[in-house]
């Protein structure tokens, strides 16, 4: 481009317009963060949940969240035939606490029918018994529905690096699934506060063990910084049937309650603290401490959303919560 | 019709060449599988691209062995009938167009030789009486088997083309192709499947290579002596075809007494017309009928009476059957007499991970060599007379040489026999603790001989062997020492030690010790767990299933499912984000397993071993007690109704119901009182 008022653009033109722009994109008010709360109070949870009505629970969420009166044209903007769609699903915890495969069998039927075929549909987590202990049927066969763990896929041989983290990457993301769907649990953590969409992706890594420390500040967020993950990760269905507020991960019925909800959101950072905020009312009605006195607070979600990681938004006001 | 006139015009695809394709096909095939006997990229079971046993599983006289020694027959094996079948038939095909040692043999027998020319050639295919000598070996072998062992592997010619070609030709040729490479300066060029991964070393491998060399070369003199002599498989389906419908006829009055039909047979079985044919040492390798210029003599099914009358079976004497089947029958007290597996078992009996007992194991293991071929560390060596004269040339682990690898699985994928089980990598539980049941598999244990261990004999730190140890937690763990050296200095080093409760007997510890000629740290058999005599500590590992209930201990629970152990480093792989906690308290092992009480209640109990009940407490106090009630279990328990947790001693119990009914509270007290009951004889 040249400039000169022989070529109709003068260097005063140029900046004025140039400051124009740069003050109308500040003043342009951000999008919001979309976390959509659906719930059906008459879903009596536990683990066998009627599968109809989590089938009309989840269209509900997704045609909330994509602003569709169709539930096949809200997940045709998730996935399209022909790629292969990862289920991560969270089942450390046995049929307690992990997610739901009422619902993830819901979720599977909503992807058959717009056109992906159960070879390309993938429900993977760390262990092939961890699995197993959550109703799952472990199966690497190509012509059906796989479940498979990480300690039979395998991780892939580069190392993901960013920040403190350091580890390798579960094959069935980096390789085998186009897209993932993260299917997190609603629950309480021992050691990192919460464990919702960010913390579910340990389990996409050799390593978790070792990013505990330190309330998993800033390894969570680090982790999330992997390439394959803030690639592939497209959605996050957060499995809010049952919630539990206290002592998790492990299945505790005890300090468990029927939430009788889902989640749905696509920015991570903002769906973890409106599911941190929902354990901590119901901790407070139960009489206990917030996380932050019981020194686990949930750091890595605002350190998820500094300047470094910008993976979402941990502030309320940028955070719409619609619930349905 | 009269005679066989032969046709003017003879077509190219006559039946020897048919028998020459199958036998260069068959052996192509024998060769490549033997080849990929070994690591191809990974150690998980069914990952062996080709059935690389299948030539052993197809071997009728190893599957009847098996049988008679085991009193049950390996599934591989019933894949022996494939060739036992079609023998009743056709007689011995397997020897002339499919045999691998038959067609190496066949191969050798070709070649010109001057011992072997003219007249002597002819005179050395007749049929000789020494041939029965392969039968008298065959019920001797047979006898050895009912009496326990599988002596028959030694001279069954699958097993002896494995061993020699695995044990010692391929590496020479490995070895001799790498050297030249390396002369060449081209040793970087890899030529993928001629050259394996590693150079590999066998002990007597020498003489392997040799016994092949030397039966090969014994055909310059006379035909597949081998074949004609000594293999009992080769006899075996000669017995077999006595029922054969497949019969030479021949036809005196055509012959001119040329005796073309002696030039190349290979089974020296009379097929000279005028003389009785011997059917049970036909190969079936139509030489002779093909060089018949009169077209005399012919195969035919259902031969007529006539020619049938001509025939002759295996030419068995009963007395010598008798003295064969005596000799096998002597031979196998005469070996159990002496030391070596009664009595006095050698200390470097190290046997591959998963190898069945003693005796079971003789009775099995077909010294075949296919599990030395697999091993990828070369750690699993042929024995010499660690396990007795009868035991020669089964495997051993030979931790000097190499060390048996945590997650490898190869020599159960590969044996035929079973006397390695199929296992998997987590029933070997060496690779982490998860879903070993049992325990893991032990081969032994090792031992440190101080007074050649760097930081024990020499104050010099060295902790190579606990940098080698592949357990979690490391079955070697190192503790700090003030010793003094040949100067009276005092220094501080920390000297190694074993923990019997976790040592595998791996030997990774022995192979990496840097003392090359005798190691300061070795394994001997001792712990194995394949022995339940070969034992030294009473309670060397806890086992799970003795703190949690069977089924019938505790009323209206069934338990569903294996008991599971996970290591305090492990834990995070059963209670990821929990386990933390625990190894706070000083937890040392947990073990859980499921349960089911009636039809709709199912619960999962956890065990945690604590170091000290400091530690359970702790735990036990940690957890929020609003919500829940005492009940008298143990030193302290609480029931929350669907869940409920107790201490006694250094144990922390965590019972969790997936269903809340009006019996779970009930039910779980129940399931509590059965482990709390365990937990005291603990």
């Amino acid at each position: 481009m040249r400039i000169g008022p022989q070529y109709g653009i003068t260097r005063r033109g140029l900046l004025e317009a140039g400051l124009a722009g740069a003050l109308g994109a500040k003043a342009a008010t951000p999008e919001k963060s979309r976390v959509v709360i659906a719930r059906d109070p008459g879903l009596g949870a536990g683990r066998s949940p009627d599968s109809g009505r989590v089938l009309k629970l989840l269209d509900r969420a997704m045609q909330s969240f994509y602003g569709l009166d169709s539930p096949l044209d809200a997940w045709k903007k998730l996935a399209r035939p022909g790629e292969v769609v990862g289920l991560k699903v969270n089942c450390l915890s046995g049929r307690g606490a992990s997610t739901n495969p009422v619902l993830v069998e819901a979720i599977c039927e909503r992807l058959r029918q717009i056109g992906i075929p159960a070879k390309d549909i993938v429900i993977w987590d760390r262990l092939d018994s961890d699995l197993e202990s959550a109703g799952y049927r472990v199966s690497s066969r190509k012509d059906r529905i796989r479940a498979i763990g990480n300690d039979t896929a395998g991780y892939g041989n580069e190392l993901a690096v960013y920040g403190s983290a350091g580890s390798l990457v579960a094959n069935t993301l980096v390789r085998t699934c186009d897209a993932v769907i993260n299917l997190p649990v609603l629950k309480d953590h021992g050691i990192v506060g919460v464990t919702l969409a960010l913390k579910n992706l340990f389990g996409a890594i050799h390593n978790p063990n070792k990013y505990h420390i330190n309330a998993g500040d800033p390894y969570v967020a680090d982790v999330n910084m992997f390439p394959a993950i803030r690639q592939k990760v497209r959605l996050t269905i957060c499995d809010a049937l049952t919630a539990q507020y206290e002592g998790g991960p492990s299945y505790m019925p005890q300090w468990s309650w029927p939430y009788n909800g889902l989640m749905v959101g696509r920015d991570p950072v903002a769906l973890d603290y409106t599911g941190w905020q929902i354990l901590e009312r119901k901790r407070a009605e139960k009489g206990m401490k917030p996380l932050r006195e019981l020194r686990r607070e949930p750091l890595y979600i605002s350190t998820a959303a500094d300047a470094r990681h910008r993976l979402g938004t941990n502030d309320p006001n940028r955070i719409d919560v619609v619930e349905v | 019709m009269n005679g066989f006139p032969r046709s003017a015009k003879r077509s190219w695809l006559t039946l020897p060449r048919l028998r020459r394709l199958s036998q260069a096909l068959f052996l192509a095939i024998f060769l490549v599988l033997l080849c990929e006997t070994g690591l191809r990229g990974s150690l998980q079971p069914g990952e062996l691209a080709y059935p690389v046993r299948v030539f052993l599983e197809t071997d009728p006289f190893i599957a009847i062995a098996n049988a008679l020694a085991t009193h049950a027959l390996y599934r591989g094996l019933l894949w022996s009938l494939a060739i036992l079948i079609p023998t009743l038939f056709l007689g011995r095909f397997f020897c002339g167009w499919i045999c691998p040692l038959g067609t190496l043999n066949h191969l050798a027998g070709s070649i010109r030789s001057e011992k072997k020319s003219g007249r002597q050639r002819i005179a050395s295919n007749r049929y000789k009486s020494w041939q029965s000598f392969k039968y008298y070996l065959l019920f001797a072998l047979l006898a050895a088997a009912i009496f326990g062992s599988a002596l028959a592997g030694i001279f069954d010619p699958i097993a002896f083309a494995v061993r020699s070609l695995g044990l010692s030709i391929l590496p020479a040729w490995n070895y001799a192709l790498e050297a030249l490479l390396e002369h060449g300066r081209h040793g970087a060029v890899k030529l993928g499947i001629l050259l394996s991964f590693k150079q590999a070393y066998f002990r007597q491998g020498f003489l392997f290579g040799v016994a092949l060399l030397v039966i090969l070369a014994l055909n310059l003199r006379i035909t597949r002596l081998w074949c004609r002599a000594v293999c009992p498989l080769g006899a075996l389906l000669g017995l077999v075809s006595r029922w054969s419908i497949l019969g030479l006829e021949k036809h005196p009055a055509h012959c001119e007494d040329c005796n073309r039909c002696l030039l190349d047979c290979q089974g020296g079985d009379d097929p000279i017309p005028g003389a009785r044919w011997r059917k049970a040492e036909c190969h079936l390798c139509m030489n002779c009928v093909a060089e018949c210029p009169e077209g005399g003599i012919q195969f035919r099914f259902f031969p007529t009476a006539a020619n049938s009358a001509t025939m002759e079976g295996a030419g068995l004497r009963r007395r010598k059957v008798l003295a064969g089947l005596g000799a096998g029958a002597l031979a196998i007290p005469l070996l159990r007499a002496n030391t070596g597996l009664a009595a006095e078992a050698h200390e470097r009996l190290i046997r591959p991970p998963a190898a069945l007992d003693e005796r079971q194991f003789l009775a099995r293991c077909i010294r075949c060599g296919e599990c030395m071929k697999a091993c990828p560390n070369n750690a699993l060596q042929p024995a010499f007379t660690e396990a007795g004269w009868e035991g020669i040339w089964t495997p051993v682990l030979a931790p000097r040489v190499g060390y048996c690898e945590p997650s490898c699985t190869l020599c159960g994928q590969v044996c035929p026999t079973g006397a390695i089980w199929e296992f998997t990598s987590k029933e070997k539980g060496w690779a982490g603790a998860a879903g070993a049941g049992s325990g893991p598999i032990r081969l032994g244990t090792a031992f440190y001989d101080r007074g050649r261990c760097l930081p024990w004999a020499m104050a010099t730190d060295c902790i190579v062997c606990e940098e080698w140890c592949p357990t979690s937690p490391k079955a070697i763990y190192l503790q700090p020492a003030e010793v003094t050296d040949a100067a009276g200095n005092t220094t501080r080093v920390r000297q190694p030690h074993i923990d019997p409760d976790r040592c595998v007997g791996c030997g990774a510890c022995e192979f990496a010790c840097p003392l090359r000629d005798r190691p300061a740290v070795y394994v001997t058999s001792a712990g194995e767990s394949r022995s339940k005599a070969n034992q030294f500590l009473l309670g060397r590992a806890p086992q799970p299933a003795s703190w949690l209930p069977e089924s019938s201990d505790a009323p209206g629970w069934t338990k569903a499912g294996e008991t599971r152990q996970f290591e305090a480093a492990d834990l995070w792989k059963y209670v990821d984000g929990d386990a933390e906690r625990y190894l706070r308290a000083g937890v040392r092992r947990t073990f859980t397993a499921n349960y089911r009480y009636g039809e709709v209640l199912e619960a999962v109990a956890d065990v945690h071993l604590m170091n000290a009940p400091a530690g359970a407490a702790s735990i036990f106090e940690s957890e929020p007690s609003s919500g829940s009630r005492p009940v008298p279990l143990g030193d302290a328990g609480r029931s929350y109704g669907q869940s409920l947790t107790f201490r006694k001693g250094p144990f922390f119990v965590r019972l969790t119901a997936y269903q809340n009914t009006p019996e779970t509270e009930r039910a779980l007290v129940s399931l509590g009182q059965a482990i709390e009951r365990r937990l005291g004889r603990g």
